[in-house]
């Protein structure tokens, strides 16, 4: 029952919204959701990564703005203020002072514009060194000034002297000590600004390293937390798969229970636990279906036994029966043993002892009259007796479909003839004509004694109501090669009083006697023709009566050739 | 004459009689099984009756097939029973001469007498 109660939870849970599962709860949402986190990371990275990047430019560009060119300008002044001073020394020797006195200015210029730009550039970026741009100014001017004093000395100097006036020789000095205060003053800031350019430098560096340092970090969290996410993910997907495969299998095994143990475990509010769903409602089904299918089965099986039981009792009762049927036919076989054997007892010494006494031997005597009607009667009597018990002893095995045939091959015209021979001194007697008349030269498979037997009868019956003096027997027997070749007829035709037709159905029926009076008197029993039939159809062939010969009586019979049925 | 009908036996010796044939009557198997074993040669024609109680012509029969007497001895079986028998086929097959048939007629009785009686002599 704890199976079912489990399952109909997991049922329970999905009953309001098994048909729209809820987007938070949606495998494909979390999915999103996960990788929006990874990408937000990422993102993150991607965040720290620009801002040290923009870091490093800012640096760089203060760099490229401010450092280098504030010192670019200190480089032309210095190159500038040198300039002056290789033209003002040039002054002193030169033979075409004017280009000396205008390149001196073209200097004098270039150094006031690099100042210029000095002095622009530190109060755009370098608002608080004010003390270092100050001392420049000065001692720029200062240095300016003594230039231009000392070219002025010298122009002023008509003809060359040996030695240096002493007003020159003052400018000189004048100029000299501005030139190096000038140029100190100039390495300074030089080596101030080289000193701001390595400061800068330093710094892009470090924020490059940093930079690096954040991108490197970011990228294993990155990765970290991807392989994270995708495992969990996976787990969170493939463990209910696997407990979902493992209850499939125990629903393929049969094994409800344990199924269903699985499928608690993957209760969900999202597609798998859908899946989950269907799958229990799937089991339960299965589950009944066998569970009817179980009954079904004891049921059907019940009822085969109780049919297998009463097929047994039947065959049961069939075997009692067949045991008595058994034994029946043996009380038959045992009872035809009797007739033929106890009733013919008697009759063997009843008919030896009349016919001794007939004999009239010298050991019996003479007979009267009188005493030899009598055994003379007693004589026919057995005679009739034997030809009923052997009649009745036929038409019993005709019955009971025992009456063996030995067929073997016989002649047709001698089986004929010998019959017909049999006869022919009690038909002489009477004055009948006994005629045989075969169309056979070959032989045919039966039994010469049935055969006999049937023609035998067939004469007697002639011989009964054929007129006397008159009468006219014919046995004829022919092939039919035209119709069937495989069949041969025999036909036994007499002159006499015929069949009337009223009797004709009733002919080759047991007992049944045309006329009872003449065949009484011939010892009739009436089974002839039954027998007869009975003979010709265990051959296999056909026996009846034509009606078309009017003008006696004409039996016919048909005997298959080979000894099969036709 | 081998047969268990007293009456049978009688009718045929004394019909035989008036042929000036000698004939022994006995009425019980094993009796008539001894005198064909003891007695070799000495009859023209012995006539076995079949159905008779506790040993039957049958078993005389086997008897005598198995001492091979079968064929030697002039043994005509006699019987009431239907003459396509089949084991009776099989021991004329063996050696028995023929098969009469009950109840016999006095013609076809001092018939086969005759035949087997002019053999002797």
């Amino acid at each position: 029952m704890g199976e079912s109660a489990s399952g109909q939870a997991i049922l329970g849970l999905h009953s309001n919204g098994r048909d729209k599962i809820p987007i938070y709860s949606r495998i494909g949402t979390k999915l999103i959701v996960g990788f929006l986190i990874i990408a937000f990371i990422t993102g993150i990275v991607g965040y720290f990564s620009l801002s040290y990047s923009q870091i490093v430019g800012e640096k760089f560009h203060l760099l490229v703005q401010q450092s280098i060119p504030t010192i670019d300008s200190l480089k032309e002044m210095k190159l500038a203020a040198l300039n002056i001073e290789a033209d003002v020394n040039e002054l002193t020797i030169a033979a075409v002072p004017q280009k000396v006195l205008q390149d001196l200015t073209v200097q004098k210029n270039k150094f006031n514009e690099h100042l210029k730009n000095y002095e622009g550039l530190v109060n755009t970026y370098f608002p608080d060194e004010t003390e270092l741009k100050e001392t420049i100014h000065t001692a720029a001017n200062t240095y300016l000034q003594t230039s231009d004093k000392l070219a002025g000395s010298i122009q002023n100097t008509v003809t060359p002297t040996p030695n240096v006036p002493p007003l020159v020789q003052k400018s000189i000095n004048e100029k000299d000590a501005a030139e190096k205060a000038v140029f100190q003053t100039i390495d300074t800031a030089i080596a101030n600004e080289v000193d701001e350019i390595q400061n800068r430098t330093e710094a892009v560096d470090n924020a490059i390293k940093n930079s690096s340092l954040v991108t490197f970090a970011s990228i294993i969290v990155s990765v970290v937390v991807a392989v994270v996410f995708g495992l969990f993910f996976s787990l969170y997907i493939s463990n209910p798969i696997s407990n979902l495969k493992q209850a499939s299998i125990q629903i393929g095994k049969g094994d409800y229970r344990t199924a269903c143990k699985y499928l608690s475990k993957t209760q969900r509010s999202d597609e798998i636990g859908t899946l989950s769903f269907e799958i229990e409602k799937m089991r339960q089904s299965i589950e009944s279906m066998k569970t009817n299918l179980d009954l079904l089965v004891m049921q059907r099986t019940e009822e085969l036994e109780i049919k297998n039981n009463q097929l047994l009792k039947t065959e049961k009762d069939l075997r009692r029966v067949n045991e008595e049927l058994v034994k029946t036919e043996q009380a038959k076989e045992e009872f035809m043993s009797m007739v033929s054997h106890e009733l013919k007892t008697p009759l063997s010494p009843m008919k030896l002892y009349s016919q001794m006494l007939l004999k009239q031997t010298k050991s019996y005597g003479k007979l009267n009259e009188k005493q030899n009607k009598a055994i003379t009667v007693i004589l026919n009597s057995i005679m009739q007796l034997e030809v009923l018990i052997s009649d009745i002893l036929d038409v019993y095995k005709l019955d009971i479909g025992r009456l063996k045939i030995n067929k073997v091959d016989v002649e047709v015209e001698e089986l004929i003839n010998e019959t017909v021979t049999g006869f022919k001194p009690l038909a002489a007697e009477n004055g009948i004509n006994l005629q045989s008349d075969s169309r056979v030269s070959g032989s045919i498979k039966c039994d010469p004694q049935r055969i006999g037997q049937v023609l035998s009868n067939l004469i007697k019956n002639s011989l009964d109501f054929v007129p006397k003096g008159n009468g006219q027997i014919t046995i004829r027997a022919e092939g039919d090669s035209i119709d069937d070749p495989s069949k041969v007829t025999f036909t036994v035709e007499d002159n006499g009083t015929g069949i009337p037709p009223e009797k004709i159905d009733n002919l080759f029926k047991k007992f049944y006697q045309i006329d009872t009076t003449v065949t009484r008197k011939h010892g009739g029993t009436g089974l002839g023709l039954a027998i007869s039939k009975g003979i010709i159809e265990a051959h296999g062939g056909t026996m009846w009566l034509d009606k078309n010969y009017i003008n006696g009586a004409r039996f016919r019979f048909t005997l298959p050739i080979n000894g099969e049925k036709i | 004459m081998i047969d268990d009908n007293k009456d049978l036996t009688e009718a045929i010796c004394d019909s035989l009689e008036s042929s000036d044939v000698e004939c022994k009557i006995i009425n019980d198997g094993r009796a008539g099984l001894d005198e064909i074993l003891n007695q070799r040669g000495t009859y023209n024609l012995i006539l076995l009756d079949i159905a008779m109680p506790d040993f039957s012509g049958f078993d005389i029969l086997e008897r005598l097939k198995k001492e091979a007497l079968l064929k030697s001895e002039n043994i005509v079986i006699f019987t009431a029973s239907s003459i396509t028998d089949r084991d009776i086929d099989d021991f004329i097959a063996a050696g028995a001469k023929g098969v009469l048939k009950k109840p016999v007629s006095l013609d076809d009785l001092t018939e086969l007498v005759n035949k087997y009686h002019s053999k002797s002599s």
